[in-house]
C-alpha cells in the first residue's frame, strides 16, 4: 500500500526522529519513510521527487533554518499542484494557541501535539499513517 | 548657597525698613531732645548772665542810694559800706564797684583837693587823686571811689567822659535815668587790662532819682558803677566744658537794629568768626537779650553731644538688631523654603524613581514572562530527548540492563516526568499574563462544565461530587476561565480530606460584578497561610502527601486578575475551603435570568 518516501518527517530532534523511525519499523514500514532533518533537505527531498511527491508530510514546527511555518508555506504554495495537495500534519511540542491558528491558517491538515510516551507516540503516528494514507480519499 | 527667595528678600527688605523707620524715628528723638537740651542750657546761660547783670546792677542802687542819702560819703563810709559785702567772693566777676562824680567845672581844683584829703583821711591806701587821662578836661565825671582799690589803683580819677564806649553809655544813662551798660571794653586795671563793661547808674541832685526828661543833665551828679569782668562772669555763669562754645557779641544799644554778625563785632570768648547757625544738624543757638541798656546776641554752640552716648547709640543699636534679626528672619526663611524645596525635590525624586521601579519591575515582569515563556519552551526539548530516549532504553533494551540499573531508569523518567509537569504549568502561566485573545463573552457554565470534563478521570477516580449553580456569563477568555475552574476543582478533590470529595461552585451578585464562590470540603487552610497560598511554589505540603508544582492557585490569582477580578479564600483547617472570585461589572455579563434577580440588559 505503501511506496518508499511516501512520509516525509521533517524533524531535528533525534529523539522524535527515533520515535517515529521506530513507530513505522514497528509496522513493518520502515522504507516508508523518508527523514529531512530540516527545512531546506525537505524542499530539496520534494524538489528530488517531482514525480513522486510524499503523500504525508508530518512536520515539526520548530526547526533550524526553514521554520515548520516557512515550510508549510513553500509546500502550499508548490508550483505542483501534487505538492500543494499534499496532506500536511503538523507534530509539534507546541501548545501555543498562536501556533495553532497560524498552522491552520497556512493550511495545515492537521495539528498534532507529540505525546510525551513512547507508547501513545506510536499510537499517534500509527492512526496518522493509517488515517492520511489509508482511510482518507484524496484527489 | 541657594539665591534666596523672594519671600526671603521680602520679609528682609520689609523688616529692614521698619528697622530703618524705627532708627530714624529714634534718631530724631534723639535729635529734638538735643535741640530741646541745647536751647534749654542757651536759655539757662543767657539767663544766668542776666541775672548776674542784674544783680549787679541792684548793687548799684544801693551804691547810689548811700550817696544820695549822705551828700558827703567818706572814703571810709564807702569802703565801710562795701568792705562786708565781700564784693569779689560774692559776686564773680565784679572787678570794682565804684562812684565817679560829676566834677564841678568852677571849683575844679577844690574839688580834687576835697577828694584827695578825704581818700588820705580814711587811710585806705588811695594814691594821690589825680583826674585822668586829661585833668584839664571840662565837664569830667572821675571816679572818684573803687572797692576793692587794690587791682584797681589805675582806675582811681579816671575820667569817664575821656573816652567813647564810657562816654556813650554815661549819656545814655544820665539821660535815661536807668542803668546802662557799656560796650565791651578794656578794663582800666593795676595789672594787664581786662576785657569787660560797666554798668553805671546815674545819680542826680535831690532825692528824686528819676527826674523829668529836661532836669536830667542838669541835675546830673555822678554814677555809680560796677566794672565787670566778662569772662569770668561768663565762667561763674555758665558750667563751661569742654565741648562748649559761647560767643556773646554786643550789638549796640537797645533800639539799634540788630543786624548778622559781623567779625569786627565787639565780642567775648570770641573763637574765630561766627558760623552761620541754623544749619542741619548744627548744636548752636543764637539768643538776643537786653543787658542794661544793651543788645547781646549770645551765641552758643555745643561741640559735644548733650545727649548721652548710649541714648544717642541707641538707634544705632536697633537699627544693627533689627538688620541683624531681618537677617536672621531672612536665613531662617531661606533655609526652610530650602528646606522645603528639598523636601518637594526629594519627593518628586521619590515618587520619579517609584515610577521608574515600578515601570521597571513591569517590563522586567513582562522580561520574565517571556522569558519563562521560552526557557520552558526550551527546555522541553532537551527534556524530551532525555525522557524519550530513557523510555526507549526501558522498552526495546529493558532485557538487557542488569541489577538495579533497570530502577535507576525509572528513577530517572519519573523526574524527567515532574520537570516535564513544571514546565507545561509553567508555560501556561506565563501564557495566562499573556492573554492571546481579545476577551469575549464567555459561558461559566460551560466553562466549568469543561474544566470538570477534563477532570473527568481524575473525579471518577477519587469518587468525587461536582456541582454547580447557574453561573454568569462574563468577558474574557473562554480557555482561561476553563484553566481557572480546572485548577480549583482539580484543588479541592486532590487536597481531600478522608470524605469523598465535593466541589461546587454558585453565584450572586455583588454590587461591582459577580462573585463565584467554589466550595469544596477538603483539608481546609490555616488563616496565616491564606496570604501565601496565591505565591508561585508555595506548597503548603511536603511532596510525599500530594502531587503538584504549586503552581495551581498562582495561575488562577493570574487568570482573575488578568479578567480584571480578585480572589480570596475564606477557609479553616478541617473545614474545607471556598474560593470567592469576584468579576467586576464592567466587564461580567449577566447570567442566566433567574426568579426575582433583575438582569441588567447589555
Amino acid at each position: 500500500m505503501t511506496a518508499p518516501g511516501d512520509v516525509l518527517l521533517v524533524e531535528d530532534a533525534d529523539v522524535h526522529v527515533e520515535f517515529t523511525r521506530l513507530a513505522f519499523e514497528s509496522e513493518g514500514l520502515a522504507d516508508a519513510l523518508a527523514i529531512a532533518r530540516d527545512g531546506e533537505e525537505a524542499m530539496a527531498i520534494i524538489a528530488d521527487r517531482a514525480d513522486r511527491p510524499p503523500r504525508l508530510i508530518l512536520l515539526d514546527l520548530k526547526l533550524p533554518g526553514m521554520s515548520g511555518f516557512d515550510v508549510l508555506q513553500a509546500v502550499r504554495s508548490h508550483a505542483s499542484e501534487q505538492v500543494r495537495r499534499t496532506p500536511v500534519v503538523v507534530l509539534t511540542t507546541s501548545r501555543a494557541p498562536s501556533d495553532v491558528r497560524r498552522a491552520y491558517d497556512l493550511n495545515a491538515n492537521s495539528f498534532l501535539r507529540k505525546p510525551l510516551e513512547l507508547p501513545e507516540y506510536f499510537e499517534l503516528i500509527g492512526a496518522v499513517r493509517a488515517w492520511w494514507l489509508e482511510r482518507v480519499e484524496l484527489p | 548657597m541657594r539665591r534666596p527667595s523672594s519671600l526671603a528678600i521680602a520679609v528682609f527688605l520689609g523688616l529692614a525698613a521698619v528697622t530703618a523707620i524705627a532708627a530714624v524715628f529714634l534718631a530724631r528723638q534723639v535729635d529734638r531732645r538735643e535741640d530741646q537740651l541745647l536751647d534749654e542750657r542757651a536759655r539757662a546761660v543767657v539767663q544766668a548772665i542776666d541775672r548776674r547783670i542784674e544783680t549787679y546792677t541792684e548793687k548799684l542802687f544801693g551804691v547810689r542810694g548811700a550817696f544820695s542819702a549822705s551828700n558827703e560819703l567818706t572814703h571810709a563810709e564807702y569802703e565801710a559800706f562795701l568792705g562786708t559785702q565781700g564784693v569779689s567772693r560774692r559776686y564773680p566777676g565784679v572787678l570794682a564797684l565804684g562812684y565817679a562824680d560829676l566834677v564841678p567845672d568852677a571849683r575844679r581844683a577844690a574839688f580834687i583837693r576835697g577828694v584827695d584829703r578825704d581818700a588820705q583821711a580814711a587811710g585806705l591806701g588811695y594814691p594821690e587823686f589825680v583826674i585822668r587821662p586829661n585833668a584839664q578836661r571840662p565837664g569830667s565825671v572821675a571816679i572818684t571811689y573803687v572797692h576793692p582799690l587794690g587791682p584797681n589803683r589805675a582806675a582811681y580819677g579816671l575820667d569817664l567822659m575821656s573816652e567813647a564806649a564810657r562816654r556813650t553809655a554815661l549819656g545814655l544813662a544820665r539821660d535815661q535815668a536807668r542803668p546802662v551798660a557799656t560796650a565791651p571794653l578794656r578794663l582800666v586795671t593795676e595789672t594787664t587790662d581786662q576785657e569787660g563793661l560797666l554798668v553805671m547808674l546815674p545819680r542826680y541832685e535831690g532825692a528824686d532819682q528819676s527826674p523829668a526828661v529836661g532836669e536830667r543833665l542838669r541835675r546830673f551828679r555822678g554814677a555809680a558803677f560796677v566794672a565787670i569782668r566778662l569772662p569770668d562772669l561768663i565762667r561763674s555763669a555758665v558750667p563751661t566744658g569742654p565741648g562748649l562754645d559761647l560767643e556773646i557779641y554786643d550789638v549796640g544799644a537797645v533800639g539799634t537794629v540788630p543786624s548778622r554778625l559781623r567779625a569786627g563785632d565787639e565780642a567775648f570768648d570770641l573763637r574765630g568768626g561766627a558760623q552761620a547757625p541754623g544749619s542741619s544738624g548744627d548744636r548752636s543757638r543764637i539768643l538776643d537779650t537786653e543787658i542794661a541798656g544793651r543788645q547781646w546776641r549770645i551765641y552758643y554752640r555745643a561741640d559735644e553731644n548733650l545727649v548721652g552716648g548710649g541714648e544717642r547709640a541707641t538707634p544705632w543699636l536697633i537699627a544693627i538688631l533689627g538688620i541683624v534679626v531681618a537677617m536672621l528672619a531672612t536665613a531662617a526663611i531661606s533655609f526652610a523654603r530650602s528646606a522645603q524645596r528639598r523636601a518637594v525635590l526629594i519627593a518628586d525624586q521619590m515618587t520619579s524613581d517609584l515610577q521608574a521601579s515600578q515601570t521597571e519591575l513591569a517590563r522586567s515582569n513582562e522580561e520574565l514572562e517571556r522569558f519563562a515563556f521560552l526557557a520552558s519552551h526550551d527546555l522541553q526539548q532537551p527534556l524530551r530527548t532525555v525522557n524519550g530516549f530513557l523510555q526507549l532504553l526501558e522498552l526495546r533494551h529493558g532485557d538487557e540492563l542488569k541489577g538495579r540499573a533497570k530502577e535507576y531508569v525509572e528513577y530517572a523518567l519519573r523526574g524527567t516526568r515532574q520537570m516535564s509537569t513544571l514546565i507545561d504549568d509553567l508555560l501556561t502561566y506565563s501564557r495566562a499574563g499573556r492573554s492571546e485573545r481579545a476577551p469575549e463573552p464567555v459561558s461559566l457554565d460551560r466553562a466549568w462544565d469543561a474544566a470538570v470534563e477534563q477532570l473527568q478521570a481524575a473525579l471518577e477516580e477519587s469518587g468525587a461530587t461536582v456541582t454547580r449553580g447557574d453561573l454568569p456569563t462574563v468577558c474574557a477568555d473562554a480557555g482561561q476561565m476553563t484553566q481557572l475552574f480546572a485548577n480549583l476543582v482539580g484543588n479541592g478533590v486532590k487536597y481531600r480530606g478522608d470524605a469523598p470529595p465535593e466541589v461546587r461552585a454558585d453565584a450572586r451578585r455583588v454590587p461591582d460584578g459577580w462573585e463565584i464562590a467554589v466550595s469544596d470540603n477538603g483539608i481546609g487552610i490555616d488563616s496565616s497561610d491564606h496570604d501565601r497560598i496565591f505565591g508561585m511554589f508555595r506548597r503548603l505540603h511536603g511532596d510525599d502527601r500530594f502531587e503538584g508544582t504549586g503552581l495551581g492557585l498562582a495561575l488562577v490569582k493570574r487568570i482573575v486578575e488578568n479578567t480584571g477580578g480578585r480572589i480570596g479564600v475564606e477557609s479553616q483547617v478541617g473545614e474545607g475551603s471556598t474560593f470567592l472570585i469576584t468579576l467586576p461589572d464592567d466587564i461580567a455579563q449577566p447570567g442566566p435570568a433567574r426568579e426575582g434577580e433583575a438582569v441588567s440588559a447589555r
